[in-house]
């Protein structure tokens, strides 16, 4: 009886496993697909507009208002402990370092999961469950040239942007805070951060981050959808699986990219 | 919606997304302050650098002639090696300036 009981959770164990791995290669092959049959999407570049559209534009409010006050609260907590040591002046830097490394492609990516990665995963899981991807290829139509690749294209292209914009308004809305609300010196406040913030080591990395993180949660996203079991409930479940896994997988490569990019080397 | 206004607002992000990157780039960090003109490199020798970095500028009367590019430590006097890249016209600050001028 024991030793059955231990069987079949070891066979579970087993197939849990078995079944993640397959998927993960599933989702590899997809992913070199789509890159491959990506012609349609870049040759007609409008298919990949209104989708840059989509999961960049409409997700721009939610990105400034963010970052607008990430950077205000950045402000006020930084003062708070720079102050005590005496060097509130330094405050440009704290903020400016923060966003740019961090808090911009982080934020941003965690943002972009949710506003723009769950939209993409029930778009196209509806249209499995609706039979739409189906009539495509009885159209002899690709339906991941058509309909998966523009999606990819757009996330991937529209991520770094909103990723900059995040750390723009986020540095302003310090400057705000900070200068005009809290009396930091403004040219300490600027003059510092520009002698701090260096354009290969921090913001080159910042946005190679966010691009590292586009794609992760797009790629996730496409993937999501397209494999979406055709219910209701399949839909509701990959929608809710994009945004976890997602944001996981932000916050892993995140921590991989940090320590490949900012430790050792001449930037201590 | 149609189809121009999308390409416009399209148009418009990737403007603001790009003009972001210039803002970090240029009031953010120092990409502005980047030198093209033809620097030359001095070297010195420090019995102790304190906490001097790679990247820290280099000045001279207060304004920044330079930056330490690079920093090791010598193998056969023990001491540590500074490289720094200064432009030619500060060619009044020879290997003798201090390591205080080096920091501050």
């Amino acid at each position: 009886m024991r030793v059955a009981d231990v069987r079949a959770r070891l066979e579970r164990l087993g197939s849990g496993v078995t079944f993640h791995v397959l998927r993960l290669g599933f989702a590899s092959r997809f992913l070199a697909y789509l890159v491959l049959h990506s012609g349609t999407a870049l040759r007609r570049f409008r298919l990949t507009t209104a989708e840059i559209y989509f999961a960049g534009v409409l997700s721009l409010i939610i990105i400034l208002v963010s970052g607008m006050f990430v950077g205000m609260v950045l402000a006020l907590q930084g003062y708070e402990t720079l102050q005590r040591f005496g060097a509130s002046e330094s405050l440009g830097v704290l903020v400016a370092l923060s966003l740019v490394r961090e808090l911009g492609p982080v934020v941003a990516g965690l943002l972009f999961a949710s506003r723009a990665g769950s939209a993409i995963t029930a778009e196209i899981g509806l249209m499995k469950a609706t039979e739409q991807l189906s009539a495509m290829e009885m159209m002899a139509v690709d339906p991941i040239a058509r309909v998966v690749a523009p999606r990819f294209w757009g996330g991937v292209l529209s991520m770094p942007l909103l990723a900059a914009l995040f750390s723009a308004t986020g540095i302003f809305g310090g400057y705000v805070v900070g200068v005009q609300l809290i009396g930091v010196d403004a040219g300490a406040f600027w003059s510092q951060m520009q002698a701090a913030v260096d354009v290969r080591n921090d913001i080159l990395n910042g946005v190679i981050k966010s691009l590292v993180f586009g794609i992760a949660v797009t790629w996730i996203a496409v993937f999501e959808g397209y494999d979406a079991p055709p219910t209701a409930e399949g839909v509701s479940g990959a929608t809710t699986r994009t945004v976890v896994t997602s944001s996981l997988a932000i916050l892993f490569l995140d921590f991989i990219l940090t320590a490949l990019m900012f430790t050792g080397g001449t930037h201590q | 919606m149609n189809r121009s206004t999308i390409d416009l607002w399209v148009g418009v992000f990737v403007v603001a997304g790009i003009a972001g990157l210039l803002f970090l780039a240029l009031k953010v960090g120092n990409l502005a302050s980047f030198s093209t003109s033809q620097m030359y490199q001095v070297q010195a020798k420090f019995a102790n650098i304190g906490g001097l970095k790679a990247r820290a500028p280099v000045k001279s009367a207060g304004v920044v002639i330079g930056r330490v590019a690079d920093i090791r430590f010598d193998n056969e006097s023990y001491e540590a090696l500074v490289a720094r890249s200064s432009p030619p016209a500060s060619s009044a600050s020879s290997t003798s300036a201090s390591k205080r001028a080096a920091t501050a």
